[in-house]
């Protein structure tokens, strides 16, 4: 039953995964002007337009480029940046895990501020900490990433002479430099999705907190502890868990911006410098990647969620 | 050695600078002499150090295939050209005396020959496949006819009137010109392009356009590059000038954040200012860092990127020249200047300010400063007399380059022009197509925006020439076009410039463009930074060549 519910999962991502290359394939072509044009003359892509023409495939019937690009891709061939001349796919393996990074960085600062604070917020409502943490949960939604990006890294470098390092440091280098990059554009990518998560813990467990089985529980005389973490938490989890795939999506989106201000060199900037560039095959590539993981993600929420509750079978 | 653009290209008094920018520049031109530029110190420079600046990426580091100036950036410290500008605290910004870099000296045996003797021992960087050999003329040769001949070479218009490039013996080549060119030893000093190449690297590498075909026989040498991180050059320990370069290495740290890049120019992360086109500082940013960084060094002086807006000259209304003088006696210049850089800048003339020793100094333009001053009664006058009296609708085709200034200047312009009665419509393109009609004169009456900052004064005059790409006015002006092609024939300097100032009155006074002022840069650079000052253009490995770190 369960392998026949991840089977049918799978198929339904097929089409998606089908629509989101046609968007990606079709976007770039939209754009006003010749930028076959624009492309030459600023950056000298390719001998001449018939050559540029021909390296963009663009001399061909549509439905032939889009087949060749998508039966390339499926193959781990995106073509090949036009502005560093070397295979997108290889590009995109030093960069998506920069991102990739950041981005679980981010998730790891929302989870562990929003499912705590949601937790607080639930279990003390309407109290003092129960005010604060939504206020602050409304900022955390309303302020935006770039201007708070923005703030964190010169208001130090005015105040205390420190801002953060604008040299990447690699992994292999120094790790510990390495993983503190990450922290403070983490931190501040992960605040927004902290928000989302802070208040729908909060909702999905004050429901869940009023439920017949829970009060069961506390006339047993379980501690509080024993009642919210353990018989109240992993049912409110589940709509928690799909906002999470969502928030994935959009933490991946938020790399461009933090990505940029920060100096890493991830996936995110490297979408940013490729529109910057006109480097189309990049912009594709990239945005493929991303849509494909995105699915990706929700197929595994969608996963997850038969592991919380298994009654799901949609 | 021929020193042509000796002395009367770099003298600029105080007084000069105030008679080319007008009363606007006074306080910019009062800037790198108050501020400014220090004589190198009498300490013995110490070899060692790095440099980090703000650095670019290229598309690819093939100098023959590329108009970019992040390419030319990156190869100005590895490699070498035939002569370059001269460079140093001596040297005031916006002069570009001319002095051998691989050539020793050279003659000019005819108006269409010139003989160069290359410096002996000169050696490319030990990289393969060139691997250390001595630089010879069959390089030079290489050099010229691949640049002249490749397909897709943007600059090729640089050596428009060279004929041939023949080798005489080992260190030896001689030019020959299809015409008279005064112009030619501009470009073979331009930092953009005529560095020269060995064969084997392209021969190797299909191209040049990978990092590992980056060898030159510069000061420095590639070391690495990962794209959009850093790019970083190592002291070429085999430099042909003894003792030269002083610091070990240079880092180009490529990010693109403005607040990031304000943040670690504060906190010392970089070494000079981080803003285009090259270790500037944002106007706005100048009270902070200096509060913050109190010791450091400014170098101000105006920039030579001037905005300007075209009319098809070809189609009417813009045919008539009292409509061109009264849409240029519209503007209020100063107004315009005070919203986009605080008010310091400069007043340009046809070829920029900022270029110090070629533009006529702006108070001696003589009737074409009437049609600069802001006079929107005379404006409506000539428009009535031009049989526009109610004034008339056109529109303007612009890009906004991502300058808030731009945008500023062209919100400013439009509403001078409606105090005048004249209704110009805004059509904002994305640059790509901008770049692919406006900037090419392809615009149906209007465009506005800024022109390639050029050193030298050709690419500023021949966007008259009426077959020019860059033509945006469509000027067909059969005089002032025999003024400009003649200026090529005119080897004589103080000729040469009399007529280059001719020329700028006459195109003032034909009003065939409506100029704008530029803002003037301010260079910051660390104090401890010594032997070294900024310039316009893109030669930083020139300019850093002779430095040194103090501390």
């Amino acid at each position: 039953m369960l392998r026949k519910y991840f089977f049918k999962r799978l198929l339904l991502a097929i089409p998606s995964l089908v629509i989101a290359s046609l968007i990606v394939f079709s976007l770039v072509r939209l754009i006003p002007g010749d930028v076959v044009v624009l492309m030459m003359e600023e950056n000298q892509y390719a001998d001449d337009l018939e050559a540029m023409r021909a390296k963009l495939g663009l001399d061909r019937p549509i439905y032939v480029q889009y087949f060749e690009w998508i039966g390339r891709a499926l193959v781990g061939d995106l073509g090949e940046s036009l502005y560093t001349r070397r295979p997108v796919a290889q590009e995109l393996l030093t960069r998506v895990p920069v991102s990739l990074e950041l981005g679980a960085v981010a998730i790891f600062f929302a989870i562990l501020l929003g499912v705590p604070i949601g937790i607080v917020s639930a279990t003390r409502q309407d109290t003092a900490s129960d005010y604060v943490a939504r206020g602050g949960a409304i900022l955390g939604l309303s302020v935006p990433g770039f201007w708070l990006g923005t703030l964190v890294v010169v208001l130090p470098a005015i105040y205390f002479k420190w801002s953060p390092s604008i040299q990447f440091t690699k992994l292999t280098d120094d790790p510990w430099r390495h993983v503190a990059q990450f922290i403070l554009p983490g931190l501040l990518l992960g605040i927004g999705s902290a928000a989302s998560i802070m208040r729908l813990t909060r909702t999905q467990l004050l429901e869940v907190l009023r439920q017949d089985y829970v009060r069961t529980a506390w006339s047993k005389g379980m501690s509080e502890r024993v009642v919210v973490l353990k018989h109240s938490l992993k049912n409110a989890l589940i709509p928690v868990v799909t906002v999470l795939g969502i928030q994935i999506a959009q933490v991946l989106s938020g790399t461009v911006i933090f990505e940029s201000i920060f100096g890493l060199p991830g996936m995110g900037r490297f979408l940013f410098d490729a529109i910057t560039e006109r480097d189309y095959p990049v912009i594709q590539g990239i945005n493929l990647v991303v849509v494909t993981t995105v699915v990706g993600v929700n197929l595994m929420v969608d996963f997850v969620y038969a592991y919380l509750d298994p009654r799901i079978r949609f | 050695m021929d020193k042509r653009h000796g002395s009367h290209r770099t003298h600029l008094s105080r007084r000069d600078l105030f008679k080319v920018g007008g009363t606007a520049l006074a306080a910019a031109a009062a800037g790198p002499y108050v501020l400014g530029v220090r004589p190198a110190g009498a300490a013995t420079p110490k070899p060692g150090g790095e440099f980090r600046f703000r650095g670019y990426t290229p598309p690819h580091f093939d100098p023959h295939l590329t108009a970019s100036y992040t390419t030319m950036i990156n190869l100005s410290f590895t490699h070498s050209r035939l002569l370059k500008h001269k460079a140093g605290p001596e040297v005031k910004p916006g002069t570009f005396e001319i002095v051998g870099d691989l050539a020793e000296s050279w003659t000019q045996p005819d108006e269409k020959t010139y003989v160069f003797k290359l410096r002996k021992g000169v050696r490319w960087h030990k990289k393969p496949p060139v691997d250390g050999r001595e630089l010879t003329a069959e390089d030079v040769k290489y050099t010229f006819d691949r640049f002249t001949t490749i397909k897709g070479n943007a600059n090729q218009h640089m050596m428009a009137t060279l004929a041939a490039t023949e080798v005489v013996d080992k260190h030896t080549v001689k030019f020959t010109l299809k015409e008279p060119d005064a112009f030619f030893l501009d470009f073979l000093a331009n930092p953009m392009a005529l560095c020269i190449v060995a064969r084997e690297a392209v021969e190797t590498f299909t191209d040049l356009k990978k990092p590992e075909a980056v060898i030159g026989t510069g000061p420095w040498m590639l070391e690495g590059h990962e794209p959009k991180v850093r790019t970083t050059f190592v002291r070429n320990p085999d430099y042909f000038i003894k003792g030269l370069p002083y610091i070990q290495r240079i880092e180009g740290i490529d990010f693109n954040d403005p607040a990031a890049r304000l943040a670690a120019f504060v906190t010392g992360q970089i070494d000079a200012g981080p803003e285009f086109p090259g270790m500037m500082i944002r106007r706005q940013d100048w009270k902070l860092i200096k509060e913050q960084r109190p010791k450091l060094r400014y170098v101000e002086f105006p920039s030579n990127v001037m905005t300007h807006a075209g009319m098809r000259t070809d189609k009417a209304p813009f045919g008539d020249i009292r409509v061109r003088r009264a849409l240029s006696m519209a503007i209020d210049r100063k107004a315009v200047l005070q919203a986009t850089a605080e008010g310091v800048g400069v007043m340009n003339p046809p070829i920029p300010a900022g270029l110090v020793s070629l533009a006529i100094p702006y108070d001696q333009l003589g009737e074409g400063l009437k049609w600069d001053a802001y006079n929107p009664a005379e404006a409506k006058r000539l428009l009535a007399e031009a049989g526009h009296p109610n004034g008339f609708s056109t529109t303007l085709e612009y890009a906004t380059y991502g300058s808030q200034e731009l945008i500023d200047a062209v919100q400013m312009a439009v509403k001078f022009w409606k105090d005048v009665g004249v209704d110009v419509k805004v059509v904002e393109k994305p640059y790509a197509a901008y770049f692919a009609t406006a900037y090419q004169g392809k615009q149906d009456a209007m465009m506005m925006g800024p022109q390639f900052p050029a050193l030298d004064p050709w690419n500023f005059m021949a966007q008259y020439l009426p077959d020019e790409p860059k033509n945006q006015s469509h000027v067909k002006d059969p005089a002032l076009a025999d003024m400009i092609l003649n200026t090529r024939r005119i080897i004589d300097d103080k000729k040469r410039q009399a007529q280059i100032y001719t020329i700028q009155k006459h195109i003032a006074d034909q009003a065939y463009y409506i100029r704008f002022p530029s803002g003037v840069y301010i260079a910051a650079l660390d104090p401890a930074l010594e032997n070294f000052a900024p310039n316009l253009g893109y030669d930083y490995g020139g300019r850093m060549m002779a430095a040194w770190w103090n501390k």
